[in-house]
């Protein structure tokens, strides 16, 4: 379709679906496809959780303390919005009326699981288990925003999108000006980490590190996808987001490099040595 | 414990429902201030799932294990899949005159 007002004769309108039509029932698009995507890591969880033989009754409480934290962290994440403490809201406030933040959610998620292996005093590790599942479910329901939400930054790019006048205004968006498909790019990033983590989890053996590796990417490619979302900027031209991920880019860094040097990674650069297999193996404990 | 998680998550479907029918008639009733009754609801319906959740997960017997998580998961299912609105979570429902 040709981009009505512009000079960009390849840009495209993006499509809107505020609801989808099952026969004559009107669905919500964006709850639609994060049903569709809780659905899909479910069923890969499940099938992750029998291929490693990871115990039930430990693993459907990393779940609920998933879910759980989840659902809250994606509602309080508006909490600290501003560094000034008096311009943010207070708990009750940003429980009823805060965003709906993946950032949030994943953060929330982490800690759910952190405490719910707390209550029930397990010490394995379960983020292997949650990686692949959040990725597949992560770049189903990113289409849910693509249809719902501004799509991105002003592009010259042959791809970019122009979005119809119902799509919720963007921050530096310019009418007429085509825009990144900044959510598609991301259901691609999670489609690939998801092939990638299938790869890789065969020759990573040692127990957390597929998560901490999916955890490693995602920041910094949500980092850098940023600098095309249709987020408001706030201090230096980076936005919100950005600023969260800057310590945990830090730390994961720091994470990474102290795994590379133990050589828990050396499988994927095809340092195939037994001795290596087994000091992996020899397991490890805490975090998810 | 798998099927008792099955059952705890079929019976916070029923509370929510229950609990979506008497919000409904008590913030009928009510001239003003009907979103302080859904977030009174909102709130016992958390207070149920996650309180009454982790407390019976905390007696350590099977069945009430898979109870209590069935219980929470049902929560925060709900609460994603319906962005909030079912468990009275959803700032629309505030803010967008929803009631």
């Amino acid at each position: 379709m040709r981009a009505p007002g512009t000079s960009d004769g390849a840009a495209r309108v993006a499509t809107v679906l505020p609801e989808l039509r099952f026969g004559g029932l009107a669905v919500p698009t964006h709850g639609f496809f994060v049903g569709l995507g809780v659905l899909l890591a479910a069923v890969v969880f499940v099938l992750e959780a029998r291929r490693r033989g990871a115990p039930h009754e430990e693993s459907l409480v990393a779940v609920a303390g998933a879910l759980v934290g989840g659902a809250i962290g994606m509602r309080l994440s508006g909490w600290a919005e501003h560094l000034d403490p008096h311009l943010n809201p207070t708990l009750l406030e940003a429980w009823m009326f805060g965003s709906r933040s993946i950032l949030g959610g994943l953060t929330g998620a982490y800690v759910g699981v952190l405490i719910a292996k707390r209550i029930i005093g397990y010490r394995g590790k379960t983020g292997d288990l949650f990686a692949p599942a959040v990725a597949l479910g992560m770049a189903v329901g990113r289409i849910g925003c693509f249809l719902t939400e501004a799509p991105g930054r002003p592009t010259g790019l042959p791809w970019g999108v122009h979005a119809p006048a119902s799509v919720p205004e963007c921050p530096g968006c310019v009418a007429g000006q085509a825009m990144h498909p900044s959510f598609l790019y991301e259901v691609a990033f999670q489609l690939a980490a998801f092939l990638a983590l299938r790869w890789a989890r065969d020759r990573v053996v040692r127990p957390g590190e597929l998560f901490t590796l999916y955890v490693g990417a995602y920041a910094v490619f949500r980092f850098l996808v940023e600098f095309t979302r249709a987020n408001e900027t706030v201090w230096l031209d980076l936005t919100r987001p950005q600023w969260f991920l800057v310590p945990g880019l830090v730390l994961v860094s720091i994470r990474l490099v102290y795994g590379h040097r133990r050589g828990y990674y050396d499988m994927l650069v095809h340092k195939r040595d037994s001795r290596i297999n087994r000091r992996q193996e020899e397991g490890a404990s805490g975090g998810p | 414990m798998v099927a008792t998680a099955f059952a705890g998550f079929a019976a916070f479907i029923l509370i929510n429902f229950v609990g979506f029918l008497v919000t409904l008639g008590v913030a009928d009733s009510v001239a003003e201030n009907k979103e302080v009754v859904v977030g009174v609801a909102a709130v016992i319906l958390a207070a149920i799932a996650l309180g009454g959740g982790v407390g019976l997960v905390l007696l350590r017997r099977p069945w009430t294990k898979g109870l209590g998580l069935g219980l929470m998961i049902g929560w925060a299912l709900v609460s994603i899949l319906s962005v909030g609105f079912c468990t009275g979570v959803n700032p629309d429902i505030y803010t967008g005159g929803t009631l």
